[in-house]
């Protein structure tokens, strides 16, 4: 059931472009329904133009969130600060965990907000179809809004968690440099990883509810996979591909390195695996999605 | 210019049944060459339908439970792909499955308008042009502000129609959403689908309610078993040859021939039968004046005080007459439902109904939580015919207009 034509939000900026006549409305559109739609129409198309439904899907993802929690935003500022507290007393002092020559706070911090950011992508990204099933089975929309707009609504606890983070640098007497510039790039590259891998899990999410059971423990694990408690320099010669082969590495890396100049920049060898691990699993991902897309009206 | 709206060929929805195995079973399907659980039963929901709706028909779709009506609107709506078939639709589409997609209780009236008048398809300017009448007609102007879930059910229900009616879309789909509200709601809700119907939009609707078919549609379709029964623009006929159905193998009992053993339903209707005088199922029409007695056999499979059973009857053109409980008396005098088969019996007061034919309807439900058996959704039907019998007066020979024909007393005051 994928439109061949035009998709009906274009109809919708018809509609507005010229106000139509309330009688006899000319057809501006035609929709096909077949029982499978050819290959190339993955949807990502309908999504480019679905944009208007995907700030609300955002916005309705981002006000659900606190409505009922009386700290509110509250939670975006605290919950940060307490794991660097517990971080900092467990690796920066019990552990003496070096910190690439930045107070530890300020290291732990500045990684775990990128993490963070990923995390929650991932953990209400995989969830966004299961947990819209009733919408799901009622109406039709391009269905990858739903792991999309999961994904950035995580954007506002990140901008609070940055402020935070700004004033805890101040407190150490830091300021951030021009690099500070390139922080949207980095914080680009967390949202399309979290998204690709969004697509995968959502869609199996829907399917095999183990998954949601795995998310959480693979999150932990992989966490400690990625420099954001302790640095590169800390892991011994022979396990680096490790951390090379880990696309968040380099993300991490990066976010930190443009707000904190002393901190150890990306290398180019991380980027790159980045850039082509992202493109594997987004291709996987969209093709995924869309085999599954197909039969989870039925399923869900 | 094209005037087909919507032009459907060979749609078919094919759906595997017990083949919903477990997750354990499914793991060991992973691991395991031979695939368990035997041969799928296949079903088909639609089979092979086709049809051309022209720009500015109202179609009503009537058929009995399992019919495929939810189905057809479904696929038409995107919201399931077809196993086979295709369709077309020109112009654009907005589906109401449900009043309120959308809605989230813990934002605001304000709020759910544009989540949901943007989910089923609008923009925001287009929302916002017809937010004032959204919610003048439906009456929550000083709610606005409220989170929903605050609402009660009645408001929420009125809000949620009052956005999808308000949709503007060339090709509206409805499943059933005239089956809620209150009736002064529903009269409204009437109105405007007319309204939508004038402004040259096509509108495709199920319906249990062969009245407001009647009243709406200039075309009925009538699917059966996944197939189309009947289509054509005498709604009247169709409506009353889908309501005869029943009738025709002489119906005044009704035996639950589906095995639904594993299912989890609270009660599960078994039997329901109409006897006259004598104590024989009535197999032919009886007259006004002589007392029959309905039979409900159930199968309560869990007790529950909540627990109401009972019926609806209707006219033949569907009008309610009245629902029965057996819950309508005082609490000390209600039988009691113990857990197993269950026979409850009522009397059909005699010298009340005029002639014609008459349907009952099984109901049940858990008063004031839920139905298992919704009014409208027919899950077990009954019929039965009056004629003659109407009164020992030589002046009331014929059958007069009217319902009901009670025989009233006459005095002279002194």
């Amino acid at each position: 059931m994928t439109a061949a034509g035009p998709s009906w939000y274009v109809a919708q900026t018809h509609a507005q472009a010229n106000p139509a006549p309330a009688q006899a409305p000319l057809p501006h559109r035609v929709t096909r329904i077949v029982a499978a739609p050819p290959w190339h129409e993955t949807g990502l198309a309908e999504l480019a133009r679905a944009y208007e439904l995907l700030l609300v899907f955002t916005w309705r993802q981002i006000s659900v969130q606190y409505k009922q929690a009386i700290l509110g935003v509250g939670w975006a500022v605290l919950s940060p600060l307490l794991s660097t507290l517990v971080f900092t007393f467990v690796f920066g002092n019990l552990a003496a965990m070096p910190s690439e020559g930045l107070p530890y706070p300020l290291f732990v911090l500045s990684g775990l907000i990128t993490w963070q950011y990923f995390a929650r992508a991932i953990t209400s990204g995989s969830n966004s179809i299961w947990g819209n099933s009733h919408i799901i089975t009622k109406v039709y929309f391009p269905r990858m809004i739903l792991p999309l707009s999961a994904v950035l609504a995580g954007l506002v606890d990140y901008i609070v968690n940055l402020m935070v983070l700004l004033l805890l640098m101040g407190f150490y007497g830091r300021a951030p440099g021009v690099g500070l510039l390139l922080l949207p790039v980095f914080l680009v590259f967390a949202t399309m990883i979290g998204f690709a891998l969004s697509l995968w899990l959502s869609a199996l999410n829907a399917l095999y509810r183990d998954i949601g059971f795995m998310i959480p423990i693979a999150l932990q694990a992989w966490m400690f996979l990625t420099p954001v408690i302790y640095p590169t320099g800390l892991v011994p010669g022979g396990w680096t591909w490790l951390l090379h082969l880990n696309p968040m590495t380099a993300v991490v890396q990066g976010a930190r390195w443009a707000v904190l100049p002393d901190a150890t920049p990306p290398d180019l060898l991380g980027l790159a695996l980045f850039a082509i691990e992202f493109v594997v699993l987004f291709v996987g991902g969209v093709v995924t999605f869309h085999k599954i897309d197909a039969i989870l009206a039925d399923r869900i | 210019m094209n005037d087909i709206a919507i032009h459907a060929t060979g749609l078919t929805k094919q759906y595997r049944v017990g083949a919903r195995r477990q997750y354990a079973q499914r793991l060991s399907d992973l691991f395991s060459r031979r695939r368990g659980g035997g041969p799928d039963r296949e079903f088909r929901a639609l089979d092979d339908v086709s049809f051309e709706i022209a720009h500015g028909e109202i179609v009503g779709i009537i058929g009995g439970n399992g019919a495929g009506k939810s189905t057809l609107l479904k696929v038409l709506s995107r919201v399931v792909r077809p196993s086979a078939g295709s369709a077309e639709l020109h112009g654009r589409l907005a589906s109401l499955l449900e009043v309120g997609t959308g809605f989230h209780p813990e934002l605001t009236g304000r709020e759910n308008i544009y989540m949901s008048g943007i989910i089923l398809g609008m923009t925001r300017t287009e929302v916002a042009r017809r937010f004032d009448e959204i919610i003048a007609f439906a009456g929550v102007e000083r709610f606005l502000d409220t989170p929903i879930k605050w609402y009660s059910s009645g408001m929420q229900t009125r809000l949620g129609f009052a956005v999808a009616a308000h949709l503007e879309a060339e090709i509206l789909l409805i499943d059933e959403v005239l089956a809620v509200g209150d009736a002064e709601f529903q009269k409204r809700c009437l109105g405007k689908m007319k309204e939508v119907a004038v402004g040259g939009r096509t509108v495709l609707f199920v319906t249990h309610e062969m009245n407001s078919a009647q009243t709406l549609c200039n075309r009925a379709i009538w699917l059966e078993n996944g197939r189309v029964r009947a289509d054509g623009n005498d709604v009247r006929h169709i409506t009353l040859e889908y309501l005869a159905r029943g009738a025709d193998h002489g119906c005044a009992e009704w035996v639950n021939k589906s095995d639904a053993s594993n299912d989890g339903a609270l009660v599960i209707p078994r039997a329901m039968r109409l006897f006259d005088e004598r104590g024989q199922v009535v197999k032919k029409p009886f007259a006004n004046n002589v007392e029959a007695t309905l039979e409900v056999e159930i199968e309560v499979r869990e007790v529950d005080p909540a627990l109401v059973v009972g019926y609806g009857l209707y006219t033949e053109g569907g009008q309610p007459l009245w629902h029965s409980y057996q819950t309508d008396e005082a609490s000390d005098r209600w039988p009691v439902l113990e857990k197993g088969l269950v026979r409850l019996r009522s009397t059909l007061p005699a010298r009340l109904l005029n002639e014609g034919r008459y349907r009952i309807e099984y109901i049940c439900g858990l008063h004031n939580r839920m139905w298992l058996a919704e009014p409208g959704a027919n899950v077990a039907s009954i019929h039965f015919e009056i004629q003659g019998g109407l009164s020992e007066s030589p002046f009331w020979m014929q059958a007069r207009c009217g319902v009901l024909a009670p025989v009233i007393p006459w005095r002279r005051d002194h």
